[in-house]
């Protein structure tokens, strides 16, 4: 039975001759809030990439299938469990750890120079001891400063200026997610002890003290500054970026946070009077952001054909002609090769997008599931804060509590 | 319409990946065994054979899913086809079980109506969700309207929501008729009406909601509605004034189901009132008459349900010179007390109503409960009358005439030409 079996799925590999090559790729979106618009930009982006590739590879088609952050895995593992499963995914970095995790992408082992172009930081964390990579990055999308340049004609270089401007009359965006109020932490100086709080694998009683003796005065002043924030007139927290991108387009906010991936949207509203910036840090500094990437995985069924395609399409992506090209056709994109210059000294917006990068880290996201977890938790604390139901110190309490009672940790690959 | 044939093209490279096929040959192999191989062995064997047949194909198939898994391989393909046929299977015994207990005619109806239609549209949305995503899918343009384009999922909108509208709204509508008729007291027809009116609401509603979901904005549907209103003026101008006449009779509640209405001479009973006319059925010969609603709304109509459902209904009849008035009438009234099917009150009433060339003409009037048994009850009047008349010696003449010629004795008959004796 088992050598049948073995024949039959070897031979699965010859019937490319009378079936059109077909790859099949799924794309995440930031919600379902967003599909429409994200899916827009998405075409634009890669519609000239998919047509040359095709054009490159007669016979071969490529489908491109959408699905929201929440649904990407549950439709992905559905259909995996059917051997119908995508060839390709590109997703942000949690998801595609979360497909591995749970055997729904597969590492992929490049051969030749194809990765060699590709920035180290951005691929370190993808590469597996057997030099196999269970994700491939295709582009990076950076946390920015969006705002309307008639309201705003000098953006705030600190988070003090930030409150000062907001006392003027600036209305003010942030998003409440902890994943995108990152950058706040850096203004006061509390962005490693949050980190660590995220990525803080270990959840025994023994990493408790050294949350509570380090990191605890330094997330209490973040937090301060964050419930100061939440007290000014002008200042509005929101459960989804997407709301404060729309009412920054229909001019309801002057100043929002906002990642790269928004821009086409927000150009296409606002047009010349949409202005870009880093995010306001401490003493002028820019702040620090969490780099967010696209990155590519590979889905576990596909047939030999199908993942020699889905190779070859991913190197055609990464490669610095269609880097560049997707660089210039979505307005939020960065490209993750080294070898495409990014027009910095012509374009403020690539500019702040480059040095928005440069002050960037990654959270490291070897217990994809726990960072999720720790990310929804202080969410929930954070929301609690801008109700007034908790007060700073009762976040600290509630992270505490937390720590203590998170469940054991699982294998990763 | 290109891109539905390419993503449905498309879904053909799913076929080079030797597990889907591996899958495939699993389920094809069991099913084509069995449907050749078992079921024309069990085609004469009792129904209860017969299911077990599909039993065990349904357990071959769960089997073959349990080694594909067992060998480290997807199976999912197959325990669909498993559930698929499953729910197959479940409906016919249910329409069997549902049958024997309610009829095999409603049953029919809901499966033919319902059921069926309910799972065609189920099964396509599922084995579209197989393959692709079925919101993107969905989002497939095929056509522009009204220079918006119509994407897969607007067009099944389209189709599907105005005609499950139809079929089901009558279930809800039907309970919230029943209910409002307890909670405020409302007749019958009212109750239709109401009925009516609501499901008019919602079939219109639920359509308004397709056309704003699949994407024709305002002005779209605005210049649909105007040109609507251009063919109401010209072509289905009849149809239009015959759906408002029904709405306004329903409301009024001369012409609501059950109401008795006289038709070219016949009491015809009101069976429906639709959109466009209303349905009599006639008894005297079974007939079912379909009137245009209008009809009733500019002619005068006849009913005998409008304020109370009894009719005064009358039969003639002749009784000789000879016999006193007061002993006929009196005798034609006991006649109708004593029919069972004339009602006591309004008393019956007998009249003398001429004096004719051969008999003094009688009626007598009386009430029936039911306007539609009025012939049946007028026979048995009638029958009754003959025989009390003959009972009591009354005769019914035959018509006389008496020719006096010149030359002839005053008072002699003569006899016609033909007659005899």
């Amino acid at each position: 039975m088992g050598g049948a079996l073995t024949l039959f799925l070897g031979l699965g590999g010859c019937s490319s001759g009378f079936l059109p090559d077909t790859l099949f790729i799924y794309v995440e979106n930031e919600s379902s809030q967003s599909r429409q618009a994200e899916i827009g930009d998405s075409r634009r982006v890669v519609q000239q990439l998919l047509e040359d590739f095709e054009q490159a590879n007669p016979g071969v088609r490529i489908r491109v299938r959408h699905f929201s952050s929440g649904a990407i895995v549950p439709a992905t593992a559905y259909r995996t469990s059917r051997a119908l499963g995508p060839d390709l995914l590109v997703t942000r970095v949690v998801t595609a750890l979360r497909l591995n995790q749970q055997h729904l992408s597969t590492p992929v082992r490049f051969r030749g120079k194809g990765l060699e172009e590709i920035h180290p930081r951005f691929l370190a964390e993808f590469r597996l001891a057997d030099n196999r990579f269970l994700a491939v990055p295709l582009l990076a999308e950076p946390q920015l400063a969006c705002f309307n340049r008639r309201r705003v004609p000098d953006p705030p270089t600190s988070l003090d200026q930030l409150i000062a401007l907001s006392a003027k009359g600036m209305r003010v965006g942030l998003p409440l997610a902890a994943t995108d109020l990152y950058w706040t932490a850096s203004g006061s100086d509390a962005e490693d002890s949050l980190q660590a709080l995220l990525e803080s694998a270990d959840d025994s009683a023994a990493a408790a003290p050294s949350f509570k003796a380090t990191d605890q005065r330094r997330l209490l002043g973040w937090l301060n500054w964050l419930d100061n924030a939440n007290q000014q007139q002008n200042v509005e927290f929101a459960e989804e970026s997407i709301d404060l991108v729309e009412r920054l387009g229909r001019g309801e906010r002057d100043w929002i946070s906002c990642n790269s991936l928004w821009l086409g949207r927000l150009g296409r509203q606002m047009k010349g009077s949409l202005g870009v910036s880093e995010l306001p840090g401490a003493d002028g500094q820019p702040a620090t952001t969490l780099t967010r990437l696209k990155v590519w995985s590979f889905g576990t069924h596909s047939s030999p054909r199908q993942r020699q395609l889905a190779q070859a399409f991913v190197l055609f992506t990464l490669n610095p002609v269609n880097q560049r090209r997707m660089m210039l056709a979505g307005p939020g994109n960065v490209p993750v090769n080294k070898e495409v210059l990014i027009p910095t000294k012509s374009s403020q917006r690539y500019a702040a997008m480059a040095a928005s990068l440069d002050h960037s880290r990654m959270l490291s996201f070897r217990h994809p599931e726990r960072v999720e977890q720790r990310v929804g938790q202080l969410h929930d604390l954070l929301r609690q804060l801008m109700a007034g139901s908790l007060d700073p110190n009762g976040v600290i309490q509630g992270l505490t509590d937390q720590a203590g009672g998170a469940p054991p940790d699982q294998d990763t690959p | 319409m290109d891109m539905l044939l390419l993503e449905i093209s498309g879904w053909l490279g799913y076929l080079s990946r030797p597990l889907v096929l591996l899958q495939g040959f699993t389920v094809a192999a069991l099913m084509l065994g069995y449907h050749w191989g078992v079921q024309p062995r069990l085609a004469a064997r009792p129904p209860i054979v017969r299911l077990l047949g599909t039993l065990g194909l349904l357990l071959a198939l769960r089997l073959g899913a349990e080694l594909l898994q067992a060998l480290g391989q997807p199976s999912g393909l197959v325990e669909y086809s498993v559930r698929l046929y499953a729910i197959w299977q479940g409906l016919i015994v249910a329409r069997v079980l549902l049958a024997r207990r309610f009829g095999a005619a409603p049953i029919d109806r809901l499966y033919g109506r319902i059921i069926k239609p309910l799972f065609l549209l189920s099964l396509a949305g599922s084995l579209v969700n197989q393959v692709d995503s079925l919101e993107d899918f969905a989002d497939i343009p095929l056509f522009p309207l009204f220079n918006e384009p119509l994407t897969t999922g607007g067009l099944v909108l389209l189709f599907t929501i105005p005609y499950f509208l139809v079929v089901l709204s009558e279930f809800p509508v039907a309970w919230l008729g029943a209910l409002m008729q307890r909670l405020l007291g409302f007749n019958k027809g009212t109750r239709v009406a109401i009925q009516l009116v609501c499901r008019y609401v919602l079939i219109g509603g639920g359509f308004l909601w397709v056309l704003h979901r699949i994407g024709l904005n305002a002005n779209a549907i605005a210049a649909v509605a105007g040109g609507l209103s251009v063919g109401l003026g010209f072509g289905v101008k009849e149809v239009f004034s015959n759906f408002i006449s029904g709405l306004w009779l329903l409301f009024e509640g001369s012409v609501g189901p059950g109401e008795i209405l006289f038709i070219d001479g016949d009491p015809c009973e009101v069976r429906s009132l639709g959109l466009r006319a209303a349905v009599l059925w006639r008894d005297r010969d079974n007939a079912e008459l379909v009137v245009p609603n209008q009809d009733f709304f500019t002619k005068t109509t006849t009913t005998y349900t409008g304020s109370d459902r009894m009719r005064r209904s009358q039969v003639d009849v002749s009784a000789a010179y000879r016999h006193d008035p007061e002993t006929v009438i009196r005798l034609l009234e006991q006649v109708a007390l004593a029919s069972p099917r004339v009602l006591p009150q309004p008393a019956p009433k007998a009249l003398l109503l001429s004096y004719g060339d051969s008999a003094i003409n009688y009626a007598l009037r009386f009430w029936i409960e039911n306007p539609m048994n009025n012939a049946g009850i007028k026979s048995e009047v009638s029958t009754a009358v003959w025989h009390a008349f003959n009972a009591e010696g009354i005769e019914i003449p035959f018509p006389q005439r008496v020719l006096q010629q010149p030359g002839h004795r005053e008072g002699t008959i003569v006899a016609m030409p033909g007659e005899t004796g």
